[in-house]
């Protein structure tokens, strides 16, 4: 156990004696502080501890306007911009030159020729830097759930499921990182070839989601029209595949403004999608599954946040007044939007990204644990 | 309990491209002694350090280290290594590399702090512990490097390239203190390629060229193969003696005459021969081959290796008048 810790120890040491690490954990400080400055009083919303103040008198102090404001600013700009971009390629830059620094002549010489095995080397530099993104996750975290507590009066412990859902997308990347740093030593192949995979894996997913959405179009033919039901078909399931998508069926919908506008109503009618787009998406969707699945697991996260955060804001009643539907709605709302963007469930989401980086890192270690150095 | 702390048996090593860095390494280090790897550079030297130490694996051989199999990580424990191109953390002091080293190697923190001002006073770098490893120039370095390899109290201590940025000071104490460590009972394995360091402390030498190793043994062992008299005279010898001298395997040159024998009975003839000549003889001297002459002769390609230790030595025929 003490080699074990003493390789930790080192690598808090390393960690801690880089700039990048400062830099990291300053920069962490300054967007929670400033995450924490805004704020709301009986005029609206003010920034800067209440230096400057937006008037507006829809979110004022304690509507669920402010709330909603406040859980948007921190899933849009602080956990969709910080949490998900900036603080993981930092970490990823931090963390970058740890294996291939292990490796080289010299300190390879200091650390694999004594007691701890070299899986127990590698072992340990890892948790290492999982530790190092876990630090900064954690007190970035903690700074935001009292900024919660303080702005919006409710504590929040669903901001805690952002410290599992960033390490994990860390530990995807970074596991791929690990096995290139190892297999060639490089720093900057590395990180080039990190930045690269996330890149191609966000595209695919961008991709899945634009597709599908064309996919979904494609299903529907719109026109207007004054009947409020036109033709209404009783689905039956095929004898070859009940399962079968029920998009061969007709049916027809409506949709649009009441009369009382005095504006026409626009007729939906479903009809078989475009089968080529339904191949692509078949097809992004495999080669998907190879990959680390990020946005959908920060999206997971921030899902959890906003669901538990209107159930934390205590006034519920309040809330579904100032929202424009109901829960069932919302429901149907977020399945079809789960549909449009293709998005697949939280489990395969995690356990294809779980798989990823254990590969990634079973062969970074096999590498590791086998390189003559 | 073997004699032997490294019992090793045809190590060969062939890196991918099919470098051949070891072609079969027979080799036995009793214990107790200052062993020299010598040979130039790309020889393999350290290729066979690394394996010893689990650095690399090995394409074939086998071996023991301390009586256990090559690679046993608990045997790795009473093991001291300076590898060449030591790189430690430049963020930690020279007191905690040292604390570092003890910990990889399971060392409890008692004895940690006990050793570690022990070996900082041994290699004169206890004034400077708290600073950090970046500060330090090569020779502090390297000093420090060998305190880290003795914290874990090794039998067996491999200094690949000890010497190398060390000021002449540093040096003479280093050679004191392998000394020192000899004399408690520890193997030293040392790798250099300069000869001069490795002479007067050395008790046994490998001497390794493209993998393989050319000749082993004590050093005075090796010397007896290129070692013999030399007879200085005035004047010039005539050309039928000089002759006669060539025939006889002697070697001519500049008011020298060599012998490749240590023997004093086979010198008097030659002796006998330059006064009948007329000659004076100004001096007779037992020339001790350097072990940069031997090292030469050995790796230069010049000369067929000498043979081993133990195998007879013709002495020379000494032309008769």
């Amino acid at each position: 156990m003490k080699p074990f810790l003493t390789l930790l120890l080192d690598s808090y040491r390393g960690l801690r004696s880089e700039t990048i690490f400062w830099v990291t954990v300053g920069l962490s400080l300054l967007v929670a502080v400033i995450f924490l400055s805004i704020g709301f009083n009986d005029k609206g919303i003010s920034i800067f501890f209440g230096a400057k103040t937006w008037e507006n008198e829809m979110m004022v102090k304690g509507s669920p306007l402010a709330f909603v404001t406040y859980v948007m600013i921190f899933t849009n700009f602080v956990a969709g911009g910080w949490l998900t971009f900036i603080a993981i390629i930092l970490a990823l830059i931090s963390c970058a030159s740890i294996f291939p620094d292990a490796m080289k002549e010299g300190s390879a010489g200091m650390l694999m020729t004594k007691v701890p095995s070299r899986l127990h080397v590698f072992l340990a530099k890892l948790t290492g830097s999982l530790f190092f993104v876990l630090i900064q996750v954690g007190l970035f975290v903690i700074i935001v759930f009292l900024a919660f507590r303080w702005r919006l009066g409710v504590w929040n412990f669903s901001l805690f499921w952002y410290v599992p859902a960033v390490l994990l997308v860390f530990l995807n990347l970074y596991s791929f990182m690990v096995l290139i740093g190892v297999k060639t030593r490089s720093v900057m192949t590395s990180i080039m070839l990190t930045m690269l995979l996330w890149g191609i894996s966000a595209s695919i997913n961008w991709a899945i989601g634009l597709v599908g959405m064309n996919y979904q179009m494609s299903q529907y033919e719109y026109g207007v029209g004054e009947s409020v039901v036109l033709e209404q078909k009783e689905e039956v399931p095929s004898e070859e595949d009940p399962q079968a998508d029920v998009t061969a069926e007709v049916e027809v919908e409506e949709e649009g403004p009441n009369d009382d506008w005095g504006s026409e109503r626009t007729v939906r009618k479903k009809v078989e999608g475009d089968e080529s787009l339904k191949s692509w998406i078949d097809t992004l969707k495999l080669v998907h599954s190879f990959f680390p699945k990020n946005a959908p697991i920060m999206a997971a996260a921030e899902k959890k946040l906003v669901m538990d955060g209107i159930a934390g804001f205590g006034d519920v009643s309040e809330f579904e007044r100032a929202s424009t539907s109901t829960g069932e709605e919302n429901e149907e709302l977020e399945e079809a939007m789960k549909e449009i963007s293709g998005e697949d469930s939280f489990f395969y989401s995690i356990g294809t990204s779980c798989i990823f980086a254990f590969v990634m890192l079973s062969l970074a270690g096999w590498s590791f644990c086998r390189k003559d150095l | 309990m073997s004699d032997y702390v490294l019992d090793l048996s045809g190590i060969r090593k062939t890196y991918r491209g099919g470098v051949e860095a070891l072609k079969g390494i027979d080799l036995q280090v009793p214990r107790g002694c200052i062993y020299g790897l010598l040979g130039p550079n790309g020889a393999g030297k350290s290729t066979m350090v690394k394996i010893l130490t689990t650095l690399i694996r090995r394409s074939g051989g086998d071996g023991t280290m301390l009586g256990k199999p090559i690679g046993d990580r608990e045997t790795l424990q009473k093991v001291g290594l300076l590898p060449e191109h030591a790189q430690f953390p430049s963020y930690l002091t020279g007191r905690q590399v040292i604390e570092f080293s003890a910990g990889l190697q399971n060392v409890s923190s008692g004895l940690t702090r006990e050793r570690t001002d022990e070996l900082l006073a041994k290699v004169g770098m206890t004034d400077t512990q708290s600073r950090t490893i970046k500060t330090y120039s090569k020779g502090m370095k390297q000093r420090i490097g060998l305190a880290q390899a003795l914290v874990n109290d090794p039998q067996i201590i491999f200094l690949d390239e000890p010497t190398d940025g060390v000021d002449p000071a540093g040096r003479r104490d280093f050679r004191a203190l392998v000394r020192a460590l000899r004399d408690e009972g520890r193997t030293i394995f040392i790798n250099t390629h300069i000869l001069s360091e490795l002479e007067p402390i050395v008790d046994r030498v490998a001497i390794m060229t493209a993998g393989e190793i050319l000749g082993e043994g004590k050093l005075d062992e090796l010397r007896t193969e290129k070692t013999g008299y030399v007879i200085s005279f005035e004047g010039q010898l005539s050309s039928e003696a000089a002759s006669r001298f060539k025939e006889g395997g002697l070697e001519i040159e500049a008011g020298n005459v060599k012998l490749s024998s240590v023997n004093a009975v086979d010198a008097q003839p030659v002796i006998d021969r330059i006064r009948q000549e007329g000659l004076v003889v100004t001096g007779v001297s037992v020339k001790s081959q350097s072990l940069e002459d031997l090292f030469i002769g050995l790796v230069g390609g010049d000369a067929t290796p000498p043979p081993m230790p133990g195998a007879p030595v013709q002495p020379p025929s000494i032309p008769q008048a």
